[in-house]
């Protein structure tokens, strides 16, 4: 019987090739004598190819019987074979557009027939209701993105323009229109996990995890959380759970849908439970970033390169932090800061003023206010 | 389990004459041949593969991967065998997560030595599973802490696990045997620390999330302490901490001290 590590193995067609000649001349054909381009050995070329890309398919599906092994399409199927977890799938953002008919035209639209346009972000929007615009009116219409993802998700103000022009119309969105993506193979296989939990009437954390994880707003589009923390016991029958946003605070309707959620798949009776957002704590620093002046390199691009990373390292650090036991107080780790900074680009040799790490409370999130000086040396030798 | 059909042996039914294993001429055939044959090693591990995922099936190798998927950690001294019976059983265990049941089989699972465990409520529901794996229900009076804090009394979800055996020894005195305290071993018990980490994050996992582990009791089974009903060996009131409280009037605590004590 092989090991999974056998089982799990890849093939190249070189060496699928090399088994071919290796049996061909055990068999007596003298297949290494046989000219590199012709025929047979053209054949074998090719079809080793085939057996080579087929063989990577039949080790992705053996991985594919494992949680922390299985991918993308493999993964969900695993998931709704095994946990009964369907992956959700990214939903086109979704809000409220205003039209105000300043004009004296009348008109009239069919669902999808509007197309409005964030200009900076690159994205369009469409009615996705009939409705009537007389003139000196103004309307509220549901929008939803053309394009799915959490790339649509557009800030409030930004979607105020309307692709056909349309005389003395002029179009806003006063709130945010959101959409989420596909989940990562990452949070599918956590989700996994927590489904497990979630079995049980008898309320282990798993379970609260799981109905966070699985909450759905009224549309059916998942809660915008990629963080929480669940305290660890209670003398008192109390379970507390805070949860964060990858922006920071969640949306108060958010929270709406993950108490019913618990309600729903965790509390047990006579247990109380209590639902928070988590609240900021401000790590302000100013960063000075050293960096060889590589040709073309210039210091506004690594600057960018480290805000996107420590946007990064705000987005997923945990709510109250790592812990190092024995300690039971968690930090956000100045090195995590500087080290986060320093991998933005291999140019970068040194970071300085990440300063002292900071204490985080039970529900808090680090708010990373950071300035970055960007200074460029030149390599001498 | 095999491939029940060999396809480089299939295939001589449906070759053409010219390519067929004919005497003097079968340089086709062996061709052919070679070609094919590697196809039945892939059959062969895609059947290996697909019976990996199913615990006492598959190859052994594959145990550690199956705990993940299943979130059911090995026992400390679990065959392979053991171990994968105890996977086939992982919606069970799921299904009690959080329970004191469940939690009492998941510790004598990992311990492996199938001590007794008991599970015990402050308001005094002792869940015992035996040696055996035989479970009972009991209630007795349990009196942990209502003379040295008696501010207690009203923490209705705090649990109490007593694990009988000398699993392991008392730690030794500082610096005996070239051995520090709080290194690879933990202060007063001489539990791995690594078997420690794993044990408290299994507790962790397996209790309800709104109940808390006040206490973890390892008692030498030949002692015969904590007897339901039989006062002498249960606590007297005084156990809330280790000496003395540190508030009000000081109660000494009478704890047994052939035991050891976790409280997180």
């Amino acid at each position: 019987m092989r090991t999974i590590e056998e089982l799990t193995q890849a093939i190249s067609s070189d060496e699928i090739l090399e088994v071919w000649l290796t049996a061909l001349e055990k068999l007596g054909v003298p297949a290494r004598s046989w000219r590199k381009a012709g025929v047979a050995r053209s054949i074998m070329r090719v079809v080793s190819k085939s057996y080579e890309g087929f063989i990577l398919i039949m080790v992705a599906a053996i991985k594919g019987g494992f949680l922390d092994t299985a991918e993308g399409p493999w993964l969900t199927r695993l998931a709704f074979s095994a946990f009964n977890v369907v992956r959700p799938t990214a939903t086109f953002a979704s809000g409220f557009a205003t039209f105000t008919n300043g004009g004296g035209g009348v008109f009239n639209f069919n669902p999808y027939e509007v197309t409005l346009l964030w200009e900076a972000g690159g994205k369009a929007y469409r009615n996705t209701v009939a409705f009537s615009l007389n003139p000196g009116e103004t309307k509220t219409i549901a929008i939803e993105a053309i394009e799915a993802g959490a790339s649509s998700s557009a800030p409030p103000g930004v979607i105020n323009k309307l692709e056909a022009v349309l005389p003395g119309v002029t179009v806003s969105n006063a709130s945010s229109v959101i959409g989420s993506d596909e989940l990562k193979d990452a949070e599918l296989r956590q989700l996994c996990r927590d489904k497990l939990a979630a079995l049980s009437l008898r309320g282990p954390r798993g379970a609260y995890a799981y109905a966070v994880r699985s909450a759905l707003r009224v549309d059916g589009s998942p809660v915008d959380i990629n963080r929480l923390s669940i305290s660890p016991q209670s003398s008192t029958g109390q379970v507390t759970i805070y949860v964060a946003s990858p922006s920071g605070v969640p949306a108060a309707s958010d929270l709406t849908a993950i108490r019913d959620r618990i309600e729903a798949v965790a509390r047990p009776d006579s247990v109380t439970t209590s639902v928070f957002a988590s609240s900021g704590a401000s790590f302000s620093r100013t960063l000075t970033v050293w960096a060889r002046a590589d040709v073309g390199l210039a210091a506004a691009t690594v600057k960018e390169l480290v805000l996107a990373q420590i946007v990064g390292l705000q987005r997923d650090w945990p709510i109250a932090g790592y812990v190092k036991p024995p300690s039971t107080q968690g930090y956000l780790y100045a090195d995590a800061l500087a080290g986060v900074a320093r991998s933005a680009h291999p140019a970068i040799f040194d970071v300085d003023g990440a300063g002292a790490d900071m204490a985080l409370a039970p529900g808090q999130i680090a708010v990373l206010l950071v300035a970055v000086n960007v200074q460029l040396v030149p390599v001498v030798g | 389990m095999s491939t029940a059909i060999r396809l480089r042996d299939a295939f001589r039914s449906y070759v053409p004459r010219f390519l067929s294993d004919r005497p003097g001429k079968n340089v086709g055939f062996r061709f052919l041949w070679a070609m094919i044959a590697p196809l039945d090693v892939a059959a062969q591990v895609l059947v290996e593969g697909i019976q990996a995922a199913q615990p006492g099936h598959g190859t052994p190798s594959a145990l550690p991967l199956i705990g993940r998927t299943r979130g059911i950690s090995r026992g400390l001294v679990d065959t392979d065998a053991v171990y994968a019976a105890r996977l086939r059983l992982w919606l069970e265990a799921w299904r009690e997560a959080g329970s004191s049941y469940e939690l009492a089989r998941q510790i004598q699972a990992y311990l492996g030595t199938s001590p007794r465990v008991r599970v015990i409520t402050r308001s005094g529901i002792w869940i015992t599973l035996e040696p055996n794996g035989t479970i009972s229900k009991t209630t007795a009076a349990w009196d942990w802490d209502s003379l040295s804090h008696p501010a207690r009394a009203g923490f209705w979800s705090e649990i109490f696990i007593v694990i009988e055996g000398a699993l392991y020894a008392k730690q030794l005195p500082w610096g005996a045997g070239n051995q520090k305290w709080g290194t690879r071993e933990g202060w007063g018990h001489r539990i791995p620390s690594e078997q420690g980490a794993e044990l408290r994050s299994l507790m962790q996992t397996w209790k309800s999330a709104h109940s808390r582990i006040r206490a973890v009791i390892w008692t030498p089974t030949a002692a015969a302490h904590f007897v339901p009903g039989d006062a002498p060996s249960c606590p007297d009131g005084t156990w809330g901490a280790w000496g003395t409280t540190g508030n009000g009037p000081r109660v000494a605590s009478n704890r047994f001290t052939d035991c050891r004590y976790w409280e997180f």
